[in-house]
């Protein structure tokens, strides 16, 4: 059955999504006959659903979820866990036999119990987190308090022990977007998820309206995807270096940080001379509502992108060459092995640079393949990752030129067929970034995401327990924040 | 020198990686008298960033206790004044104008590093002067 004739036997219910009786469930978890990684779990009231990569081709395997209840992937796949946590505190479903079942992201903070649930009631919020203005303004006087549960020094919400009790709590930056873009139309929720994630101010609409474009049974002209294609690769180059920027403040290389600091800023002002949002925000657009306007973008964008491409190729080699230089002494320091990576399928230049070769890029309508030429690195170290940004930034200036250069360039892709679901994908900068969903009526019923950071997450929580390897690696408390950043590690997206 | 803890208590990200850009040294924070420090007790200003979750009021409530200075509460972006476009639900208290009042709101989704540090002046001035309005006061 999971042969390669595997997905025609079965009960095809939306675009590459099939679906298997409960049985056939658990017995596709069981098997080993096939290694198909998975890239993401989720499950509402009615399905459990898991995204595979098939040939690095996405297929989606879903089953009936009964009495709240269904199989757990995590007992197979230990990345799927985080979608599992999420669907009990959301949903109120319960998955069996899951490789963990601590608490998730509730943490008795929320005014309703399963909030998207059908049976969701209103909940008593645990006292501790119940604001409290009288306190705020006249606090009592402070007698000692817990650090542990700050954010170690990455961008966000991240609690991070190293007990081996729980690496990471996602609770705090859960912000209930999901919920929020239920019923909404595609339009009313894009300005909500274009803000999913600072990681991502490109990558996550883009994902979501192609997921979009799918339902729909649209493709993008060939300007508009030209011009998405643009906006990705900008947002790549800025994020890569906001990463380098982080990781070289951590490691107390000034020289480097300062550089790299200094030419992002280069790039937000030169967006702003040509009337550009400084990270981008709000550039994604729905085909359907371009006019005008964003043909003056499109102009703007165009502009903006030449004179970045210039100041790349200036100061790309510097940068380069600091960073060979100061970086070196970093050699071998907090690796994430190439085996745990594939494990978990953590994407985006985490995995690349530990091997894990996949690139959604690749497979993209009017991807200018010979413009991508890094290749993956083995080391998975962060020098490994700091090289492998350095070239994925030169190769998104020989795309963006190449873009430039062909604009609009015809492609042959045919559109897709309506069905009212939809499963879209952007590579972004920190990885792949997919978007699943329902449409009725014009408004979206049901919605799931899958941001890069939760495989990573994920296969760091997994070398953090084994605390022995990261003592062999020389990663203590106090550099924790250092190889954080160096992951290009952000919850906002994944907790949502 | 006036000393800074910076605090995201939820939300994008975006704001708190402009904040994290401001602290590398290019934009002379430090020539600007201010520094951010690691722990609220040592802080005077505490910069808040991102939509208020529930979850994380009680840790901003303890931070708050934590800052024997407390002179200033600032809200950072759009989210941190009011909840931004996340507003109020389950998991979101929305923005610190429903928990307390705000010594200073800076606007922006995100607002630039330069537009932060230039809201740091304005307030430091704003402080000293309050300050100085006092002292005469007291004087006469």
């Amino acid at each position: 059955m999971y042969r390669d004739d595997k997905w025609s036997d079965l009960q095809e219910v939306g675009p590459s999504r099939y679906l298997l009786p409960e049985e056939e469930w658990r017995h596709f978890l069981e098997s080993d006959a096939h290694r198909l990684p998975l890239l993401a779990a989720w499950a509402d009231e009615h399905y459990a659903t898991m995204l595979l990569l098939d040939n690095e081709s996405p297929v989606l395997l879903s089953t009936p979820v009964m009495k709240r209840r269904y199989y757990a992937p995590s007992s197979r796949y230990p990345s799927a866990l985080w979608g599992e946590v999420m669907a009990r505190d959301l949903w109120g479903v319960e998955a069996i036999a899951a490789c963990d079942d601590g608490a998730g992201f509730d943490e008795g903070s929320w005014t309703r119990t399963w909030p998207l649930s059908r049976g969701s009631l209103a909940g008593s919020v645990s006292r501790a987190c119940l604001p409290d203005r009288e306190a705020m303004d006249n606090p009592p006087k402070y007698s000692g308090f817990d650090m542990s549960f700050l954010h170690i020094g990455v961008s966000g919400v991240l609690g991070v022990t190293m007990n081996g009790q729980k690496a990471f709590s996602l609770g705090g930056a859960h912000r209930g977007l999901v919920a929020q873009c239920l019923n909404m139309t595609p339009q009313e929720a894009l300005r909500l998820l274009s803000r999913a994630s600072g990681g991502g101010f490109v990558a996550h609409p883009l994902a979501f309206i192609r997921a979009i474009e799918r339902a729909e049974g649209q493709l993008p002209r060939a300007g508009q995807r030209d011009y998405r294609l643009l906006l990705l690769e900008l947002e790549r180059i800025s994020l890569h270096l906001f990463d380098l920027e982080q990781t070289a403040y951590y490691g107390g290389i000034a020289a480097l940080y300062s550089c790299c600091g200094h030419l992002r800023e280069v790039l937000a002002n030169l967006y702003q001379k040509y009337g550009l949002p400084r990270r981008l925000t709000d550039m994604v657009v729905l085909s359907t509502s371009e006019t005008e306007s964003t043909e003056a973008g499109e102009a703007a964008l165009k502009a903006a992108a030449s004179d970045i491409v210039a100041c790349m190729r200036k100061y790309l080699p510097r940068l380069a060459r600091l960073h060979g230089f100061l970086m070196r002494r970093f050699s071998g320091q907090a690796c994430l092995p190439t085996e745990t990576v594939w494990q978990h399928s953590v994407g985006g230049v985490a995995g690349r640079a530990s091997g894990r070769a996949v690139d959604m890029r690749r497979h993209e309508a009017g991807m200018r393949l010979d413009a991508l030429r890094a290749a993956a690195m083995h080391d998975g170290c962060v020098v490994s990752r700091g090289r492998q940004r350095l070239a994925e930034m030169r190769d998104s200036v020989i795309l963006i030129k190449t873009i430039l250069t062909s604009f609009a360039l015809p492609d042959h892709f045919i559109s897709p067929v309506a069905s009212g679901e939809g499963l879209g994908v952007a590579e972004g900068a920190r990885g792949d970034v997919w978007y699943w969903l329902n449409i009725e009526n014009g408004r979206i019923t049901s919605l799931h995401v899958r941001d890069p950071a939760l495989p990573l997450l994920s296969a760091v929580s997994d070398i953090m327990r084994q605390e022995e390897t990261w003592q062999k690696q020389g990663v203590t408390a106090q550099s924790q924040a250092f190889m954080l950043a160096s992951l290009g590690l952000s919850p906002a997206g994944a907790a949502l | 020198m006036t000393r800074l803890f910076a605090f995201d208590s939820g939300g994008c990200d975006g704001c708190a990686m402009e904040v994290a850009s401001l602290r590398t040294g290019i934009f002379a924070l430090e020539n600007a008298g201010f520094e951010f420090v690691s722990s609220p007790q040592q802080a005077d200003w505490l910069v808040v960033t991102g939509v208020l979750t529930r979850r994380m009021v009680p840790d901003l409530y303890t931070i708050w206790q934590a800052m024997s200075g407390r002179i200033c509460l600032v809200a950072l972006g759009d989210c941190a004044i009011a909840g931004g476009p996340f507003g109020e639900n389950y998991a979101s208290q929305g923005g610190l104008a429903s928990l307390s009042q705000t010594c200073y709101r800076l606007p922006g989704c995100p607002p630039s590093p330069t537009d932060v540090l230039a809201a740091f002046r304005t307030l430091e001035a704003d402080i000293a002067s309050a300050s100085l309005s006092e002292s005469s006061l007291s004087a006469n």
